[in-house]
């Protein structure tokens, strides 16, 4: 019998395919749907337009200020200020991790403290940084490092010590020193947990970054969004939180396209 | 044979010390390994085997007693010792080429002619197309010959190899067996081999050395009759003298028992 082998796998891509156009496609009625739901009840006054805006008027909105370009400056300092607050932040952290693997002595004392710095709502440290680094990108970027770097370094530290001893065996076995176990060893066995470490990072570092603005900026997205509200301008803050959303996900999508690239060879047993 | 001593092992003991108390791993372990020798460690779980090989690599100290490499005192790890352990360990973020290059890499010795000598080697051992791939992309029998090539590039004096072969099927771990043979056997290299398949010992070595345990000690060293060894691997177990050999060690491992249990 002559089994139809790509027959049967030409069928079987060709079911696939379609499941995924139908997810595709339920996921752009969906949001047509809830776009046009949001500027019917907006219009026929079924929620309030003053709180709610509508599509329309954000849409709008977004239109004549991107346009006229003073949208522009806001995006850029926050993008900025997120970026080097969630790769300081990995750096950091990773950093400390591997100097708490090098010292087990000072990574046993810093244990508990990790634990209560970990649990703290960092932001509320906020003020502080303000007071001493004066308003401005400086402190806004140290809050978000703060955001970010206790929960990098227990992550990273906790990767660096489950290293397979096996493979410190081997490197151990051709004479490694403690600096070469780490190197070859310890460090690129944490590589795909560093990463994934810098996806989380990105959704911490917008929180550290929009919490920071609200406080102190005189520009960038979070302050767009403060000052919309004093001003009772719902639309802005609305227009905003929609510009934050794709800037945030064009970023995660970046760092996932790195991921994908650094760690393109090997797969983790 | 060649008389020239690769390994001395004299009263050699280990004492595991724990928060739960101090415990005789192995003691008066004696033993003369000669240049090109293949010998096998057998005895029940417990006895120390992999302790006596760790020291001999140089990863645990002795507590009493002595030990020479080549007529020099072994105490940390060095590449003149090659170890292969139950798994490959290959590292999956570096290519099998990169794989085998660590050992030179870490000892330094890493050149432009270390790649030419790797490709060579992979072939030796069957793995020519696989120099770029990564391990995942490798069965698990490759994987194991790929351990062997990291293990032979720094071209050790003397080769550990705790059961390398007992994660494998039947049938590869016996294609296996016959590959390390004779690819020792034309570098004349040395080998311990800890195992816990008599078969495999009887099949593979010139000398079994049996253990008893509680603690650790050499209850017998049998000498493997040389036909067998000639006939390879493979073949040794058809061998009319196999199954004496197998006997005699069975034998040994049952009085063993008795007498713990006695």
């Amino acid at each position: 019998m002559n089994v139809p082998i790509q027959a049967l796998h030409k069928q079987y891509k060709e079911k696939m395919r379609r499941k995924s156009l139908l997810v595709l496609l339920t996921q752009i009625l969906l949001l047509i749907g809830f776009i046009g739901l949001w500027e019917y009840s907006s219009n026929a006054r079924l929620i309030d337009p003053l709180i709610f805006s509508s599509p329309s008027k954000i849409a709008n909105h977004l239109y004549t200020s991107l346009l006229d370009g003073s949208m522009l400056p806001h995006i850029g300092i926050t993008v900025a200020e997120t970026i080097a607050g969630f790769l300081l932040g990995t750096l950091l952290g990773t950093l400390i991790a591997a100097l708490l693997w090098w010292f087990p002595f000072a990574a046993r004392v810093a244990d508990p403290i990790l634990v209560v710095l970990n649990s703290m709502p960092k932001v509320a440290l906020g003020p502080l940084l303000i007071v001493g680094l004066g308003p401005g990108f400086g402190s806004i970027v140290a809050i978000t490092l703060l955001v970010t770097v206790i929960i990098t370094t227990i992550n990273i530290y906790n990767r660096f010590r489950e290293t397979e001893e096996g493979l410190l065996k081997v490197a151990a076995l051709f004479g490694a020193t403690r600096f070469q176990s780490f190197y070859y060893v310890i460090l690129p066995a944490a590589f795909p947990v560093i990463i994934s470490t810098l996806k989380v990072n990105v959704g911490l570092a917008w929180i550290g970054v929009i919490v920071g603005e609200f406080l102190v900026a005189r520009i960038g997205l979070g302050y767009l969004i403060i000052y919309g509200f004093q001003v009772f301008n719902f639309t802005l803050v609305l227009s905003t939180l929609v510009v934050i959303a794709f800037v945030a996900t064009f970023m995660y999508q970046a760092v996932s396209m790195l991921e994908g690239k650094v760690t393109s060879g090997w797969k983790d047993r | 044979m060649n008389k020239e001593k690769v390994l001395e092992l004299k009263e050699l003991s280990h004492i595991y010390v724990n928060a739960s108390g101090a415990h005789l791993a192995v003691q008066h372990i004696n033993l003369v390994v000669y240049k090109g020798e293949f010998i096998s460690l057998v005895g029940p779980s417990g006895c120390g085997k992999t302790t006596i090989l760790n020291m001999i690599a140089g990863l645990l100290a002795p507590t009493y007693g002595e030990l020479k490499v080549m007529g020099e005192t072994i105490s940390s790890p060095s590449p003149r010792l090659g170890y292969m352990q139950q798994q490959d360990y290959l590292f999956p973020w570096r290519t099998i080429m990169q794989n085998v290059m660590l050992g030179l890499e870490i000892s330094g010795k890493a050149d432009a002619k270390s790649k030419q000598k790797i490709v060579s080697l992979l072939d030796e051992l069957g793995l020519e197309q696989s120099a770029h791939k990564y391990p995942h992309q490798l069965s698990g029998g490759m994987r194991q010959r790929v351990a062997l090539a990291r293990t032979l590039i720094t071209d050790p004096d003397l080769l550990l190899l705790d059961e390398p072969f007992s994660a494998l099927d039947l049938h590869i771990k016996m294609q296996l067996e016959e590959l390390v043979q004779t690819t020792l056997g034309r570098l004349g290299k040395t080998a311990i081999l800890v195992t816990h398949d008599l078969s495999e010992a009887v099949a593979i070595s010139n000398r079994v050395v049996v253990l008893g345990r509680n603690p650790g000690h050499i209850r017998k060293i049998i000498t493997i009759p040389r036909e067998l060894k000639e006939a390879g691997p493979i073949e040794a177990r058809k061998h009319p003298l196999y199954q004496a050999c197998f006997d005699e060690i069975w034998h040994e491992l049952d009085e063993e028992m008795e007498r713990e249990e006695g």
